[in-house]
């Protein structure tokens, strides 16, 4: 199983980095850490080039090898790498598929890979993904529509959008049940992250009317029966009205969000947008949009 | 499939949306004042600068695609396409792109900063106009990036031996990098050399029949606007960006310790700084004969074979697709010209507000500048000369005035991170953001352009007459 986290800045990603690596770590799963930084417009490219080279030998990195270093530092510090490997090497760079990789001097085997990639932050997500089989991909934001939107659409992983994190904060979980193929996942996802954090669930089935269809009700019926078997500590509701509204007030500041990903047509979505990517625009917590 | 289709419109959409507006254009009726070349040339136009700006198709696709269509358009024949591409202008960029790469792997920078800090001493003020002025005079002669690319490790390596804590050291890092850049931008229109979009308009005026700008004669233009905005500019950006720190002394000492270590000049450096004399001598008294694109050739030839750069590294380093561009805009610049485009578009701008341009003239002069400056804020500095020069230079007045003016204010992109190579190089540092540039911009916009209105019309005028 593997994880992706997009860092930004040594200023603005620490709570992605944080929360990313604790869910890598509970479920035992690899972390891969991409930086993703702007591509010099082409048209001035060529100076851009030429003046890394000259820092280069001065040993002054790409600003984006020393978000990777200090990510590693993260990762040393959270206990994610062991004690004993290497320093890292701003040096001991590798060009594959497109990206470069910081090569991580480990003693066992490579649960931490350092990417560092420039362009367009969705298609570089994209290309990423594309390129590994990640299971979740965790970044940080969520508040720009065009690019929230995009990735909720175009990435093809399940994705965490870390949005008002805040670690000293005692989180519950908020699971939106509904009869979308994904629901199932979320549920399994949600038990997951439960069982890990040790955190209740707060489950939750919202109709647009008073009327609660058969798929609506076998799919909550179904969430129960397995948080029941997975001895989740979990309570569930219905609620009527606009789901989205209904998914963040619920969720206020203190619940992680859970819901599947829309089973929406890609057209419609492209064209109307989807109700997880406008439960994360509106949300002021972090969300996981389920696979 | 679908996902994927809908991606690339995602990611396409700026191409998608220049092709139906050319192909509504296309089809529409054609404005009976002007020439059907003439009206395909503005469609084309319209096409590259969205390409330009939005970036949606590589850059050498954008030159190729204007020889498609000017051929497709029947705006002009195969031949006379064919050849339009290649100008000394051209050879002007493609050298001094090569002469970039031969010149700054000399590893000349060390000797640089030797000079800076004896000029400088510790203090952060003095330093910072160290960096002003110096890559100002640089410029002016060689090209911004090759000068950027070699005093920003200078600047980068004090701040580092000033604090690891980036917070510390944010607005002393900010100061430099701007002295740096902004000391580029300012230099570059002080002589043809010193930017792309200058030898463009040289080329320009000469083809249009307008003058023969000589080196020379570009710089008693020129180089004055640039020395005196040097000591306005200089003070903006000290007000502008106020470190705490106020000496360096640690940071200098180590600093200097660092660059010792490389010893005397050798004879490689020697000889790279004698050939690039050489080559500024041959600009300044050859250039109006053998042109400014041959002598800078000339140069790269010169480092070559002296075995100061080898070909491979040229190669490499180079960006073709740059020189490729820029060889297709100027192309699509001279068509505008010669369809009329330029003249139809000129007068229907004219036909609005020509009266108030009539009466006041600094009015025509401060309206060039402002759209000028914006452009080249948002698109490169020489693609907007070449798009710009031949409107501008019809715009009323004094064409050799409107095209200077173009020129030099196509330098004036302060205000962003894209408006200028030096801007884009130190935002690439991750150090400085768009908001910083826009902070700290905004005022010396101001200056540059009244500095280059007051030439206009008290300073250059006097030059028209002689000769």
């Amino acid at each position: 199983m593997q994880f992706l986290v997009a860092v930004r800045s040594t200023t603005y990603s620490a709570r992605t980095l944080q929360i990313g690596s604790s869910l890598a770590a509970g479920f035992s799963a690899d972390l891969s850490i991409v930086y993703v930084g702007d591509r010099p417009k082409e048209l001035l490219s060529e100076g851009v080039n030429l003046s890394r080279d000259t820092m280069l030998n001065w040993e002054i990195h790409h600003p984006g090898v020393e978000v990777l270093r200090w990510a590693y530092e993260k990762m040393q510090e959270f206990g994610m790498v062991d004690p004993d490997a290497g320093e890292f090497d701003p040096t001991n760079l590798v060009e594959d598929a497109g990206r470069i990789r910081v090569l991580v001097p480990q003693l066992h085997g490579e649960k931490i890979r350092l990417i560092l990639r420039e362009g367009d932050p969705v298609d570089q997500l994209k290309q990423e993904t594309e390129f590994r089989d990640y299971i979740l991909t965790v970044v940080g934001g969520g508040s720009r529509k065009r690019l929230t939107r995009q990735l909720v659409q175009f990435v093809d992983t399940s994705l965490l959008f870390v949005k008002n994190y805040d670690p000293d904060r005692d989180y519950k979980l908020l699971l939106c049940v509904d009869d979308s193929g994904a629901t199932r996942r979320a549920v399994s996802f949600a038990a997951r992250v439960a069982r890990y954090l040790k955190v209740h669930i707060r489950v939750v089935t919202v109709s647009k009317t008073k009327r609660f269809g058969p798929g609506y009700q076998s799919a909550a019926k179904w969430a129960q029966r397995y948080l029941d078997k997975a001895g989740a500590d979990y309570a569930h509701e219905y609620a009527t009205g606009d789901p989205v509204s209904i998914f963040t007030d619920l969720a206020g500041e203190d619940h992680i969000i859970i819901m599947g990903k829309s089973r929406k047509s890609p057209l419609a979505k492209f064209l109307t947008s989807s109700k997880p990517a406008k439960t994360v625009l509106k949300a002021n917590a972090p969300v996981i949009l389920v696979k | 499939m679908l996902r994927a289709f809908l991606y690339w419109v995602s990611q396409k959409r700026w191409l998608l949306f220049a092709i139906a507006l050319g192909t509504a254009m296309y089809h529409l009726p054609y404005p009976g004042t002007l020439s059907p070349a003439g009206y395909r040339t503005l469609i084309l136009t319209i096409i590259v600068i969205i390409l330009l700006i939005s970036e949606a198709v590589p850059l050498p696709a954008i030159a190729l695609l204007i020889a498609v269509l000017q051929v497709v358009f029947a705006i002009g024949k195969p031949g006379d396409v064919a050849s339009s591409y290649m100008s000394d202008s051209v050879f002007f960029i493609m050298g001094s792109l090569m002469l970039a790469v031969a010149i700054v792997r000399q590893g000349l920078d060390a000797r640089l900063t030797l000079l800076i800090l004896n000029l400088t001493g510790n203090s952060v003020t003095r330093i910072m106009w160290g960096f002003f002025i110096i890559s100002m005079l640089l410029t002016s002669f060689m090209g911004e990036h090759t000068i950027v690319a070699m005093l920003l490790p200078m600047a980068l390596t004090l701040v580092r031996n000033t604090s690891d804590d980036p917070a510390e050291v944010k607005d002393l890092a900010k100061l430099f990098l701007f002295a740096i850049a902004y000391g580029s931008i300012l230099g570059s229109f002080g002589t043809p050399s010193g930017g792309a979009r200058n030898a463009i308009m040289i080329e320009y005026l000469s083809d249009f029949g307008l003058a023969k700008m000589t080196y020379s004669r570009w710089m008693v233009f020129a180089y004055p606007v640039m020395l005196v905005q040097l000591p306005f500019a200089g003070w903006l950006l000290s007000r502008s960006i106020r470190p705490h720190q106020t000496r360096l002394d640690d940071s200098v000492r180590k600093l200097r310790e660092q660059v010792s270590e490389t010893g005397q000049l050798n004879p490689q450096q020697m000889l790279s700084i004698a050939f690039f004399v050489l080559i500024f001598l041959a600009w300044v008294f050859l250039s109006d004969r053998i042109g400014i694109g041959i002598v800078a050739l000339g140069g790269v030839f010169l480092y070559l074979a002296a075995g100061l750069v080898q070909w491979q590294e040229i190669n490499s380093r180079t960006n073709w697709g740059v020189v490729l561009l820029y060889a297709g805009v100027i192309s699509l610049g001279l068509q505008l010209k010669n369809t009329g485009a330029a003249v139809w578009i000129t007068d229907h701008i004219l036909g609005l507000i020509g009266v108030f341009l009539d009466q006041f003239e600094v009015l025509r002069y401060l309206l060039v500048a402002v759209m000028t400056t914006l452009v080249v804020n948002v698109m490169s500095p020489s693609a907007s000369v070449a798009v710009l020069g031949p409107v501008f230079m019809n715009f009323g007045g004094n064409q050799v005035l409107l095209g200077m003016e173009t020129a030099v204010a196509s330098a004036f992109g302060f205000m962003t991170v894209i408006g200028s190579a030096a801007g884009m190089i130190i935002a690439s540092t991750g150090l400085v953001g768009a908001k910083d540039f826009l902070r700290v911009g905004w005022r010396l916009t101001l200056l540059a352009n009244g500095t280059l209105l007051l030439a206009l019309l008290f300073y250059w005028p006097l030059l028209l007459g002689s000769p």
